[in-house]
This record gives structure tokens, C-alpha cells and sequence, in this order.
């Protein structure tokens, strides 16, 4: 009954936190700095990290999650023929996952479960909530094993991860310490708007948020040939073929026999 | 440096592999007159290439190695202009008509079982017929000069029957052009069919059933694919925004070089030789998806697109 209470009290608490702004109690204090905050695809762009830096309160634990847009991702399903043979039998389609998930914690999460797990379930943290709150379409019985294949799937392209232990502190005085997360972004991302979270939890309670937004957009070559293909096809299509045929020539006038030289 | 941004695959590559791979594909088509589309599509998507991007920024890149390709064929004197533009023809007409069957099949569900079983068997019954027969070949010849097999006369009757015949002067045939057309119609249909470029189904077509010399059939295959793979790239772009130039760009760079290569090696070999490394090769192939349809795959969802 007690804990009953307690766990209702729990949410009251939560909800509170969501709902009013941060108290300004400098033990709560979260400070974070991102470095950098917009993210250029250039020519030679091969995935960037983004290093989280700032401050917490003594006692507390830090999670760092790095969140795309949601979308409704439609893949294919593999399945047997003739009990033999695999191949891609129909689609699923996995609703509102987020294009990108990448999940730093200063501690393994089995420790932020057990700490208080009603309320670690609640905040929907880690590869492992996908399973709980994922819906698919159409509903089939395998949901569980297709959401994770669905999990492998984007953990294989390293846009779904979750780094235990990656949030390292460093004491300042009694009170404070210091975080630091190198977010590693990987080349597969996006253009467009991304949000970073960090969560302050003390006794497996959230005690403060900071959301930062990252930008990431294409320069220089990157952005002229996507405005082209996408905008201007047909022509983008033809350039490619001449500079393809341009390139033909061109090695089979350096690099081909003469004619009759046999 | 050493990585890439592709634009349009929303990923990065690394620049020299890429460079690798369009170079030993390149050889391969230079030497078989093949677009090698079934080995380079699986390797893009291995590092991270999505399908559909694989094989549309595949033939942009064999657009610029078949031209390198014609063009050292050409000069060895084996590409037949007429009988590839009869045969370029029948194929676009061919691909038409396949786009439509197959949103036909499509509909009527579980054509990709239909089509892969297919593809695997014919595969399996080209290598097999074009192993065995060149390998008979480089024995006889070993032995005394071949003699005509006699067998062969009901079908070059029934050929020289046919209305509209004319001289191939490279290919060193005397054909009705109805056959170029029909047979290229023929391949155009599968190709679309299969989603795939065709190499090896015409190949065999071109020495079985239009009789052609190797050598010729190397050059004219790749004069052939040459346009296909322009009005492919085109289509792409156009319709589905999937044709990733920078990709196709570091691919060709490599296959135009290997292409030329490919082509000394295709000369130095007999058409027997090079007909007994094209069956091996069109086995292997079919080996692979089979294994690829027979062992339990990594991971149970795919991208949609592929093959």
C-alpha cells in the first residue's frame, strides 16, 4: 500500500517537473554545451562526433539521448516458401520511430531499472522500451521478434545505439561535477532537425532536462547535386550519362590501344 | 579524404574501395561483355548502399565502362553495329512490354518467388549447356578440326526461311533481321522481368541462337548494353531520384580503366576459352542466390527495393 502511495507520488512528481519549469536549486543545476550544434555535410563528410559537455549535481546520473523526427518506416518481411526457401514475403510498416536514436548513459540501464523500475519503464528509455511502445501495421503475431529484427536492423546502420557507461563524470567540488558524452554521429544522418536530451536523474528520479537542437545540413557539392537530382532530374540524369560517356572516352584515349595496333 | 559524402545515398563510402570495385567489374565486363550489374549491385549494398540507389547508380557507371568498352572492342574490329542497334531495338520494345507484364504478376501476388526460381533455373540451364559445350569444343578442336554437327540443320532451316534476310558482315552470319528483333524483344521481356541489365542472357542468345563469334559478341553485348543503361540512368533520375552521381563518378573511374584491360585479357583468350570462364562465372552467380535463398538470413526485414 505504502509503496502504492509512493509510486503515485512518484508521477505526481514527474508530472510536476514536466509541467513547470526547472526549480532554480543551484544542487539541480544541469548545464549543457554542445560542440558544435549544426552539423555541415560536405564532400568529405564521414560522420561527426558531437562532444556534451556541462554540469550536475554530485550524487546524480546523466543520460544523453540524441532523437531524430518520427516517420512510419515500411520494410520488407522475409519469410519461408515451400518450408525451404527465404525470400521477401509482404511489408510491415514499424509507426512513428524515430529516424535516429543514439543513447549515452553514465551507467549500465539495468541499474537505472532496478533502481526504480516502475518509473524507468515509465520514461520509455533505451532499445528495450521500442518493444513496449512500438506499434506495427498490419498487427501480426510476431510483432515481438519483428520489432526486434526491426531494432537489428537500424542498430546494423548505427542510427539505433545504446552506449552504457559512455557519460563520463569528473568531481569539481562536493556539490558538482562535470559530464562529458562524445555523441558519435553517424555519416547515414539526415539532413534536417535533430534533438538532443540530457536528463538528470537522481534516485532514479528525474530531477532536470536540457533539450538542445542540432542542425544538420548539406554544403558546398553535397547540397548542389541533391537540389539538382531532386529538383531538376531529368537534367541531373542526363549530365550524368554525358560525363559517364565523357569519362569513357577519355580513358580509352589515354589508356586504349590505338586502332590496327594488334 | 579517404571517405566520400554521397548525396543522394545519404552515406559515406570510402573512396579507394569503391575505386577497387568499379575496377575488377570493369575487367569482368570488359573481357565477357557483360554490364556486371548481378555482382556490383549485392558489393554497394554490402557497404551500405540502399537497393534501389545501388542499381540505378550502377548503370550511370556502366554507362561510362561500355563506352570505354565499345571503344576498345570496336578497334579489335568486334562490335557489329548493325546487328546490335536490330537487337537495341527489340530490347527497348522487349523492356516496355516487361514493366507492364510484371505489374501484371505483381498483382497476382508472389511474383518475386516466380521470378527468382525462374531466374536460378535459367541460370543454372545457360552455365550448365555453355560449360558442357565449350568444354566439348576445346577437346574436339584438340583432336581434329570440328566438324559441323548435322543435328544443327532443322533449326538453321527454319531460320533461313525466314523473310528479310541480310548479311552481318562482322559478326560473319546471314540472318533474316526478324531474329535480332524477336530474340532482342525476348531478352528485353526477362531483363525487365528480372531487374537486370541482361548481359548474360543475351550473351548466350547471341552466340546460340544468332550465332555469332565470341569475340563479336563481347564488343556488340556491350554496344548494346551501353544504351540501355543510358536511357536506365535517364529514367532514374527522372522518375525516382535514385541515380547517386558521386558514387557512380568513383565507380567509373575505376570500371572505364578496367574495362579496357578486361578487353586485352578478352582478346588474348579463344571464344571456346572465354565461353567456358563466362558459364563458370554465370554458376557461380547462380549458385549465390540460391545459397542466398537457402540459408537463413541475418536479419528478417529488408529495405524496400531490392532484389
Amino acid at each position: 500500500m505504502v509503496k502504492k502511495k509512493a509510486s503515485i507520488l512518484t508521477v505526481f512528481v514527474l508530472l510536476g517537473l514536466l509541467w513547470h519549469p526547472l526549480p532554480a536549486d543551484p544542487a539541480t543545476s544541469l548545464t549543457t554545451k554542445l560542440e558544435p550544434n549544426v552539423i555541415l555535410i560536405g564532400s568529405f563528410f564521414n560522420g561527426i562526433s558531437i562532444s556534451v559537455t556541462g554540469q550536475v549535481s554530485a550524487e546524480s546520473e546523466v543520460l544523453v539521448i540524441l532523437k531524430g523526427r518520427t516517420e512510419d518506416l515500411t520494410l520488407k518481411k522475409k519469410g519461408r516458401v515451400l518450408g525451404v526457401l527465404w525470400m521477401n514475403l509482404g511489408e510491415v510498416t514499424f509507426q512513428q520511430v524515430p529516424k535516429i536514436y543514439l543513447l549515452y548513459t553514465s551507467k549500465g540501464l539495468d541499474e537505472f531499472a532496478r533502481s526504480n523500475r516502475e518509473q524507468w519503464e515509465q520514461l520509455g528509455i533505451g532499445l528495450e522500451s521500442f518493444q513496449r511502445k512500438t506499434e506495427i501495421s498490419p498487427l501480426l503475431e510476431e510483432k515481438d521478434s519483428l520489432i526486434q529484427e526491426f531494432l537489428k536492423l537500424k542498430q546494423s546502420q548505427g542510427l539505433y545505439a545504446a552506449n552504457q557507461g559512455a557519460v563520463h563524470f569528473e568531481n569539481i567540488d562536493g556539490k558538482l561535477k562535470s559530464y562529458e558524452a562524445a555523441v558519435r554521429v553517424p555519416a547515414r544522418i539526415a539532413p534536417g532537425e535533430y534533438e538532443l536530451n540530457v536528463l538528470e536523474l537522481h534516485a532514479g528520479t528525474v530531477v532536470a532536462t536540457a533539450v538542445e537542437q542540432i542542425k544538420v545540413k548539406e554544403e558546398g557539392l553535397p547540397a548542389i547535386l541533391s537540389n539538382l537530382a531532386f529538383k531538376h532530374g531529368t537534367l541531373y540524369g542526363i549530365l550524368a550519362v554525358l560525363i559517364a560517356i565523357g569519362a569513357g572516352l577519355l580513358m580509352d584515349f589515354f589508356f586504349g590501344q590505338s586502332k590496327g595496333a594488334h | 579524404m579517404v571517405h566520400m559524402y554521397l548525396p543522394i545515398a545519404g552515406n559515406s563510402i570510402n573512396i579507394f574501395l569503391v575505386f577497387a570495385m568499379g575496377g575488377a567489374v570493369g575487367i569482368l565486363s570488359g573481357i565477357f561483355g557483360v554490364g556486371g550489374g548481378f555482382l556490383m549491385t549485392p558489393l554497394l549494398i554490402m557497404i551500405g548502399i540502399p537497393p534501389t540507389i545501388a542499381a540505378a547508380s550502377d548503370s550511370n557507371q556502366i554507362v561510362g565502362a561500355s563506352t570505354s568498352g565499345t571503344l576498345a572492342h570496336y578497334k579489335m574490329g568486334n562490335v557489329d553495329f548493325k546487328m546490335g542497334i536490330l537487337l537495341l531495338i527489340g530490347g527497348v520494345a522487349g523492356g516496355t512490354a516487361g514493366v507492364q507484364i510484371i505489374k501484371v504478376l505483381r498483382q497476382m501476388g508472389n511474383a518475386d518467388f516466380l521470378i527468382k526460381i525462374t531466374y536460378v533455373l535459367m541460370l543454372g540451364f545457360v552455365g550448365s549447356y555453355m560449360f558442357v559445350e565449350s568444354l566439348q569444343a576445346l577437346r574436339t578442336k584438340k583432336e581434329t578440326v570440328a566438324a559441323v554437327p548435322a543435328k544443327e540443320s532443322k533449326y538453321a532451316m527454319l531460320v533461313g526461311k525466314l523473310p528479310w534476310q541480310t548479311h552481318f558482315e562482322k559478326s560473319g552470319v546471314r540472318l533474316s533481321m526478324l531474329m535480332p528483333l524477336v530474340l532482342g524483344t525476348f531478352v528485353g521481356v526477362l531483363a525487365a522481368i528480372m531487374g537486370v541489365g541482361g548481359g548474360f542472357i543475351m550473351v548466350p542468345v547471341m552466340v546460340y541462337l544468332l550465332r555469332m563469334p565470341m569475340h563479336v559478341v563481347v564488343g556488340t553485348s556491350l554496344f548494346q548494353i551501353l544504351f540501355t543503361c543510358i536511357n536506365v540512368t535517364i529514367m532514374q533520375a527522372y522518375s525516382n531520384h535514385t541515380v547517386d552521381f558521386i558514387l557512380a563518378l568513383i565507380l567509373l573511374l575505376g570500371s572505364t580503366l578496367g574495362v579496357q584491360f578486361g578487353a586485352r585479357v578478352s582478346k588474348k583468350l579463344k571464344g571456346d576459352q572465354l565461353k567456358i570462364l563466362l558459364a563458370s562465372l554465370v554458376l557461380f552467380v547462380m549458385l549465390k542466390m540460391l545459397l542466398d535463398l537457402l540459408l537463413h538470413p541475418h536479419i528478417m526485414l529488408a529495405f524496400k527495393g531490392g532484389h
